[in-house]
C-alpha cells in the first residue's frame, strides 16, 4: 500500500510538472517563401528543405487542421502538403494576391484575378474578386466580384462583408458576400490632404470580427479602425513618421504588429495606442502572425551583405529574439508556421 | 573627391561626418524616390544607402516608381524569376519582348 501510495505521488507530479510546460515546447515547421518555399525547423533554426514553386509568393497561410500550407502566387492559389512538402495541386490558376482562412478553418478566401488578352494580343488585367473555396469538398464553391486596379481586400465573413481597397482612393467598397454585389462605400478618411499618403494596402481583420485596420504611412502615421457593420473610422495615432511594410493581428484581437522600415511596433487595440516597440536593423519587408499567436515571424528579402535572405524569429509577448534563419540566395517576403505533434 | 577643399563653413560640416555615405541622391530617409541600382557605390566603397531591393516588391504600388517597375496588376509574374533580388534583379523584364 505504502510502495502504491508513492507511486501515485510521482504520478500525480509528473502530471503537475507536463501541465505545467511553458507553450514554448510547442514544435513548429515554418514555410517561409519568396519565388519558392523554404521550409524551416523552428526548434533548431535550421532549413530541413526546399519546395520548388518558381512563382512570386505573396503569402502563405496555415491549414492546421488540415497539415497544409495554402500559398497565393503569381500563378494562383497552390497547396502543399506540410509533412511531405509536396504540391497538391491549385485551387485557382489565375494570380492571387492574398488569403484568408475562416475562423472554423473551413472556408479559404483568396484575392484573385485573371491576366486577358485583347484582341491585339496585348495582356491586360482582368477583374479581381473574392474566389471562394469550400476546404471539405476541396474545391471552388463561390466567387464575388470586386472591379480592377484592387490594391488589397479583406473579407469578413462575420458580417458576411468584403473590404476592398482601390486605387488612389481613401474609401474601401464593400461587397456582399451572399449578396455577391457592391453594398455601397465606406469612407476610412475624409481628409484629403494632398501631402498624406494613400491608405496601404496592408489591411487586417480582428477575429471576431469587429474591426478592419488600415494603416497610413508617412508623417501622420496612424491606423484607421473601421467598424464593419456601421463604416465609423476612427484613428489611431502612431505617434510618429512610419513607413509601413506590413500589418498582422494578433489571433485574440489585443495587439496589431506593425512592420515599419526600422521597427516593430505593437499597438494595444483596446488601449488604442503604442503599446511596445522593438527596433530592427535590417529592412524587413514581410510580418506574420503564428496560430497560436505565441510567434512574430519578420521575412527580409535582403540580409547582410545581400547574398541572403533570412527570417527572423521574435517572441510575440516580450518582442524578443527567439532566432534567426538565413536563406542563401534566397529573398524571403512572408512566411507562416505549422505546429508539429 | 579627397582633392576637394571645403571652403565654406557648410561645406566644412559635410566633410567633418566621417559616417556620412559618399552617396546619398535617391535616398529619402530610409526610402528611395526612385529605382536606379547599380549607381549608388560611393568613393568609400559605401553600397547602396537606400533599400530599393528591399522594397522592390512593394514599389508598384506604395511608392512611385509606377513608372519604372511592372505593375502587378498587369504583370504578376514578373518577380517570378528573382529567387534573391540583389542578383536577380538583372533578369527582371519588365518590358515585354
Amino acid at each position: 500500500m505504502q510502495h502504491m501510495t508513492r507511486n501515485a505521488l510521482i504520478c500525480a507530479a509528473l502530471l503537475l510538472v507536463l501541465a505545467a510546460a511553458p507553450a514554448d515546447a510547442v514544435q513548429r515547421t515554418i514555410f517561409a517563401g519568396g519565388n519558392h518555399v523554404m521550409v524551416i525547423d523552428e526548434t533548431t533554426m535550421s532549413v530541413v528543405g526546399q519546395i520548388p514553386v518558381q512563382k512570386h509568393i505573396h503569402q502563405l497561410v496555415a491549414d492546421q487542421t488540415r497539415g497544409r500550407v495554402y500559398a497565393a502566387h503569381s500563378g494562383g492559389v497552390e497547396i502543399f502538403d506540410a509533412a511531405s512538402y509536396s504540391s497538391l495541386g491549385l485551387f485557382v490558376d489565375e494570380a492571387a494576391r492574398r488569403l484568408e482562412l475562416s475562423a472554423d478553418g473551413g472556408t479559404l478566401y483568396a484575392l484573385t484575378h485573371p491576366i486577358l488578352v485583347n484582341d491585339a494580343g496585348q495582356e491586360h488585367a482582368g477583374e479581381y474578386a473574392i474566389r471562394i473555396i469550400d476546404l471539405e469538398q476541396g474545391k471552388l464553391v463561390g466567387s464575388v466580384t470586386l472591379g480592377y486596379d484592387i490594391f488589397d481586400a479583406v473579407v469578413d465573413p462575420v458580417s458576411g462583408k468584403v473590404f476592398a481597397m482601390e486605387r488612389f482612393d481613401r474609401t474601401l467598397a464593400v461587397h456582399g458576400l451572399a449578396e455577391g454585389k457592391r453594398l455601397g462605400t465606406v469612407t476610412v478618411s475624409a481628409d484629403l490632404d494632398p501631402m498624406k499618403t494613400n491608405l496601404l494596402h496592408f489591411m487586417s481583420r480582428s477575429a471576431d470580427g469587429e474591426h478592419i485596420y488600415v494603416p497610413q504611412h508617412g508623417a501622420s502615421a496612424c491606423v484607421f479602425d473601421v467598424d464593419p457593420l456601421s463604416g465609423a473610422s476612427r484613428a489611431i495615432d502612431l505617434g510618429g513618421e512610419y513607413f509601413v511594410r506590413d500589418a498582422q493581428v494578433s489571433p485574440d484581437g489585443r495587439s496589431l504588429y506593425l512592420l515599419t522600415a526600422d521597427q516593430l511596433l505593437v499597438v494595444d487595440t483596446a488601449g488604442r495606442r503604442v503599446s511596445a516597440s522593438r527596433g530592427l536593423d535590417e529592412v524587413y519587408i514581410g510580418l506574420d502572425v503564428s496560430g497560436d499567436g505565441r510567434r512574430l515571424y519578420l521575412s527580409n528579402p535582403l540580409h547582410g551583405d545581400g547574398t541572403a535572405g533570412n527570417l527572423l524569429v521574435l517572441d510575440a509577448g516580450s518582442l524578443k529574439e527567439r532566432g534567426m534563419v538565413v536563406t542563401p540566395g534566397m529573398s524571403l517576403f512572408t512566411a507562416t508556421a505549422i505546429e508539429r505533434d | 573627391m579627397k582633392h576637394l577643399k571645403p571652403l565654406n563653413m557648410r561645406a566644412m560640416k559635410l566633410s567633418g561626418e566621417s559616417d556620412r555615405p559618399d552617396v546619398f541622391g535617391y535616398a529619402c530617409s530610409i526610402c528611395c524616390t526612385a529605382w536606379a541600382p547599380g549607381w549608388e557605390n560611393g568613393e568609400s566603397g559605401n553600397v547602396d544607402p537606400c533599400p530599393w531591393m528591399s522594397d522592390l516588391s512593394l514599389c508598384w504600388v506604395t511608392c512611385y516608381w509606377t513608372g519604372q517597375v511592372a505593375d502587378d496588376n498587369t504583370e504578376p509574374d514578373w518577380l517570378d524569376d528573382c529567387s534573391l533580388v540583389s542578383e536577380d534583379w538583372v533578369r527582371i523584364c519588365v518590358v515585354p519582348d
